[in-house]
């Protein structure tokens, strides 16, 4: 009875027609995920039609996202490898396209779930080794009573939602999430705080604003509660991203501050901007081109590239293209979008199976169709 | 055994595309002189824990155009500061502890241009946040249009000690010395 249900389960899943209709699915979801970005930004739009496992359409009717779609795809051309009708000498050449489809997916999920991108800014004469993500945010919780270092321990974005609680050490406080502003507006406080209210939170009130379209435009922020350090540091705490001065309290006698910021991911080097070049059309503000001297420093020892538009770096899988600057009167800053994507060169590898497998089919079947004319 | 095989294919692939990754996570990085952030609780600006055990010195960069002369032995430097119609006196003094505390030496220096007493909420909201190789410090510009008076100055408050940055000046060459006197404050280092 059981091998009866496995059997259906697996014909329905191994079907060609879901293919057709996961194919025509993620069409719909092309064409509605495009016309969306025009009221809510490029990235909500995708992280809602594109990057989702399901979505809810007028806000209750649940609809499958990219993900599952994609994942449903991938689950049914790998079924379709386990036919036996597939398995023929004459049918090489559709083996070989769905083989170059199934790791085109591969490529998709990788790229989904491992690559990272973001900006690299350095200032003239600095130097980074770090990557602030695009969009993604992170709490810091930085231990300033170590000697000669600083101790981050980071909490991932997945947790700071509102009602969150988690503890960041096991005998730790626990840190209570009141609010995750998208974007906020920053204002004086009319009245006297109350002394719950610690730090930036005595004179000022953090309050949202109507989100901007454009991700990178907003300035989020958020509202936390430390409980349970039994020294007096316990108390409602706010931060938001861009903060210049940050208050201090006390875990376990060692002092900490926090830190509301962009997700930082290190790299496995340093890159130091030498000289900042750029290039104006003539009688405007407009850059023309832009270049970034740098020395590429790992082991130290360094190595002087040119970073210019459309000539990327390139260097362990992370790819630095020259993305922008800040102009500043004193010191030039440089822009770079960096890149790592473990999944890059499965589209191009994908393809060529798959032009390859379309001609072997069309090589095979050529007697047959010139017999029949 | 066949339909298990699949399934187990299916578990597999579906695993894989599970999501994994920490989200809680620590590391250490080494401490740059000026990443060091607030350690005085209830202070508005960052400071440096100091090893007592050696002395206390300082390292900064001074424009071509001021001169240095021996000031007064309280001071661990002193310079004129010359501008197109006089010249201004700096002194960089250091006192262990808070020294009598913000308030307390911003009135006293407000007194010296003429100028009322003012509370601490007030001086602490005029002054401006600006980052040294020492770490934060306070700038504060204290001027009297009216007698022609102006004293400039910068305090780092370290963790058990104070340093202070004077400079008195007329007040009509602000514009000419101001951008020195904070390059000046910024480097300022151990």
């Amino acid at each position: 009875m059981i091998i009866n249900y496995t059997d259906k389960f697996l014909k329905i899943i191994m079907s060609p027609k879901v293919f057709s209709y996961t194919l025509i699915w993620l069409i719909i979801l092309v064409f509605f995920g495009t016309i969306a970005q025009k009221d809510i930004g490029l990235y909500a739009s995708q992280m809602k039609y594109f990057s989702s496992f399901y979505f809810l359409f007028l806000g209750f009717i649940p609809l499958p996202g990219g993900r599952l779609v994609l994942l449903l795809m991938t689950v049914n051309l790998f079924s379709s490898m386990f036919k036996r009708s597939l398995w023929q000498l004459k049918k090489i050449g559709i083996i070989i396209v769905h083989l170059g489809g199934l790791l085109l997916l591969v490529g998709g999920g990788l790229t989904a779930y491992f690559s990272s991108e973001g900006n690299m800014v350095i200032a003239e004469g600095e130097t980074s080794n770090y990557v602030d993500d695009y969009h993604k945010m992170e709490l810091a919780f930085v231990n300033n009573s170590l000697k000669d270092s600083l101790e981050y321990t980071v909490v991932n974005e997945s947790l700071l939602f509102e009602g969150s609680r988690f503890r960041i050490f096991d005998e730790g406080p626990e840190i209570y999430i009141i609010s995750n502003i998208k974007n906020v507006r920053i204002e004086n406080r009319i009245s006297p705080a109350d002394s719950t209210y610690k730090g930036l939170l005595e004179k000022f009130v953090l309050l949202p604003k109507k989100p901007e379209p454009e991700n990178t435009q907003n300035r989020p922020a958020l509202i936390y509660k430390i409980e349970g350090t039994s020294n007096g540091s316990d108390g409602i705490y706010g931060l938001f991203l861009g903060q210049g001065l940050n208050d201090p309290y006390k875990i376990n006698d060692q002092i900490f501050h926090s830190e509301y910021r962009r997700e930082r991911t290190y790299v496995p080097f340093n890159i130091e901007l030498i000289d900042f070049e750029k290039i104006m059309h003539p009688g405007t503000n407009v850059a023309k081109s832009f270049s970034s001297d740098v020395n590429l420093v790992e082991n130290d020892i360094p190595r002087r590239t040119l970073i210019k538009m459309n000539e990327p770096l390139r260097h362990k899988g992370y790819t630095f293209f020259q993305a922008s600057f800040i102009d500043d009167s004193e010191v030039e800053t440089t822009v770079l979008a960096t890149v790592k994507n473990y999944g890059r060169l499965f589209p191009y590898i994908s393809s060529i199976i798959m032009s390859i497998g379309l001609l072997i089919h069309l090589l095979v079947m050529m007697p047959k169709m010139v017999k029949r004319k | 055994m066949q339909n298990y095989l699949y399934i187990a294919s299916y578990i597999i692939l579906i695993s894989l595309s599970c999501n994994s990754e920490d989200k809680i996570r620590t590391y250490r990085l080494p401490k740059k002189l000026n990443e060091v952030p607030a350690l005085v609780e209830e202070k508005k600006v960052s400071s440096k824990i100091i090893d007592e055990t050696k002395k206390f010195t300082l390292q900064w960069q001074a424009p071509k155009s001021w001169e240095q002369f021996d000031g007064h032995p309280m001071r661990m430097a002193s310079f004129y500061v010359p501008h197109s119609v006089g010249k201004g006196e700096l002194s960089i003094t250091e006192f262990s502890g808070m020294s009598g505390g913000i308030q307390a030496n911003i009135n006293r220096w407000r007194g010296q241009v003429s100028l009322p007493p003012q509370s601490e909420q007030s001086i602490i909201d005029a002054s401006i946040t600006y980052n040294s190789d020492l770490g934060k410090f306070l700038f504060f510009e204290l001027s009297n249009e009216k007698t022609n008076q102006c004293i400039l100055a910068s305090i780092y408050e370290l963790t058990n000690r104070t340093v202070f940055v004077k400079l008195s000046i007329e007040h009509s060459a602000i514009l000419e010395v101001k951008k020195d006197f904070l390059t000046f404050s910024e480097s300022i280092s151990l």
